[in-house]
């Protein structure tokens, strides 16, 4: 599959081009547009599996939605036998996109909010953040992708990618993806009182080796500095 | 009359020069700096009769439409005007040679007093969802200055093509369009996706890299809720 990236680093949009019965996977919202003649199906929380598992998900999505996270609805379009389509995508937020490979060994762990596209060789599956997860401002949820193939990935702001060798902390808001031989675990700020005052939000720890993108900005921060000046 | 830019692409300034006579409409609140000896003249649409005041009312209604434009009059002495968008981005400046231009209402920024510009509801067709669509209609031979929330993406529609209407910022009248949902209604519900614009024909496409009321609900969506 034939893509670009234009307009980055702050504003920027993926073009990715399919040939004859070429698929991708599109967060939903983060279609821009397309040309005519793809097939648009539309699904909850990944590309595989059905039936109960299909059922399950529907209701983790719509739970998810109710409590002001986001869901991760996707379309999945292909491209007719001998027909070409292009496909434009966009996150919500200013910033950057980037695009990586899957050897199909390694697998990617990326942030609900941060995947926007995937080829049809990557396995998506929508990961439960917890409870922790659940009740943060950012409302994680993680995707795990496997296998082989493109995936296409956004931040707010800026990708800057850490080797993690050992282990190492970030702030959750700022985790875009990372790889899966990594451990990973979610931490609270050491008290709820230190949580209030300081409006510091969950960390996560990595142990192991492995890459960790991260994005340059965090709209848990955002939000927490504009929040107080709407009341002034 | 002619329009430059600076800044651009990510806060991109409209900077107008004026030689004397000339005069340049903009969409109110756009206004960032003018030079003190230019005259300016507020504007109305003028929107007569039954079928006018219907306009006027629908437009109420929606409570989208800015009806106040300001009009910036160089005199006797050239001028400078500069505007910029509420919202980071970049700025397209096009050029009108007789053809027509249809423009998002969001996205008009300012023009040539030598460009007619002309408002129309987008109807009912233009209501479903978040698209509340109002298209501005420019003809005639002049600048026009639009802005983008992000960077400006100009596409070459031959055949058909397909954009959620909240990415849209102007089209080639030779395109005519419908509204259409992508993927499946049932889902859409639940998945914070804008109606779509089915473009069909041969003509030019201007689309931002940044969906406006996407970012708002979003942001929105995130803050506490107004205490009044």
């Amino acid at each position: 599959m034939e893509h670009t990236i234009t307009h980055g680093p702050s504003f920027a949009l993926g073009t990715l081009e399919l040939t004859s019965r070429e698929s991708v996977t599109v967060e939903a919202g983060s279609l821009v547009g397309m040309s005519d003649g793809l097939r648009v199906r539309t699904r909850i929380g990944g590309n595989r599996g059905g039936g109960f598992t299909g059922v399950f998900r529907f209701f983790t999505a719509l739970v998810r939605k109710l409590l002001g996270g986001r869901t991760l609805f996707v379309n999945t379009c292909s491209a007719r036998e001998g027909a070409t389509g292009k496909l434009l995508v966009a996150p919500s937020l200013a910033g950057d996109i980037v695009h990586l490979e899957l050897d199909g060994d390694r697998g990617l762990v990326v942030q609900g909010g941060s995947y926007l596209a995937s080829g049809e060789g990557v396995a998506v599956k929508t990961r439960f953040g917890g409870l922790k997860g659940l009740f943060s401002s950012e409302g994680t949820f993680w995707v795990r992708c496997g296998g082989k193939g493109d995936i296409w990935i956004s931040a707010y702001g800026a990708v800057h990618e850490i080797e993690v060798d050992g282990s190492a902390e970030v702030d959750t808001g700022h985790v875009v993806a990372f790889d899966d031989s990594l451990d990973f675990q979610v931490r609270g700020s050491s008290s709820l009182k230190a949580a209030l005052l300081t409006g510091e939000g969950l960390t996560a720890h990595f142990r192991g080796r492995g890459r960790v993108l991260i994005q340059s900005r965090n709209l848990g921060g955002t939000l927490h500095w504009i929040t107080p000046k709407l009341y002034e | 009359m002619q329009f430059t830019k600076a800044h651009d692409p990510a806060h991109a300034l409209a900077i107008c020069h004026l030689e004397p006579g000339d005069a340049v409409l903009a969409e109110s609140g756009a206004l960032v700096t003018r030079d003190a000896h230019l005259e300016v003249e507020s504007t109305a649409p003028r929107d007569q009769g039954v079928k006018g005041l219907l306009k006027k009312i629908g437009r109420k209604m929606l409570a989208e439409e800015t009806l106040v434009r300001s009009l910036y009059v160089a005199g006797e002495a050239p001028g400078e005007v500069t505007f910029a968008p509420r919202l980071p981005g970049d700025i397209l400046i096009h050029e009108m040679t007789g053809g027509e231009l249809v423009i998002q209402q969001s996205a008009y920024l300012a023009s040539s007093r030598e460009v007619a510009i002309e408002t129309r509801w987008g109807g009912f067709r233009g209501l479903f969802g978040q698209g509340r669509v109002f298209w501005i209609r420019a003809s005639g031979t002049g600048q026009v200055a639009l802005n983008a929330f992000g960077a400006v993406e100009e596409i070459d529609v031959d055949g058909t093509f397909i954009i959620d209407t909240g990415y849209i910022i102007a089209f080639e009248p030779s395109l005519s369009f419908d509204i259409k949902r992508v993927g499946s209604w049932f889902f859409s519900v639940f998945s914070d996706e804008g109606p779509a614009c089915r473009f069909k024909g041969k003509g030019k496409l201007y689309i931002q890299t940044r969906n406006p009321d996407e970012f708002g609900t979003l942001v929105g969506g995130k803050l506490p809720p107004r205490n009044s």
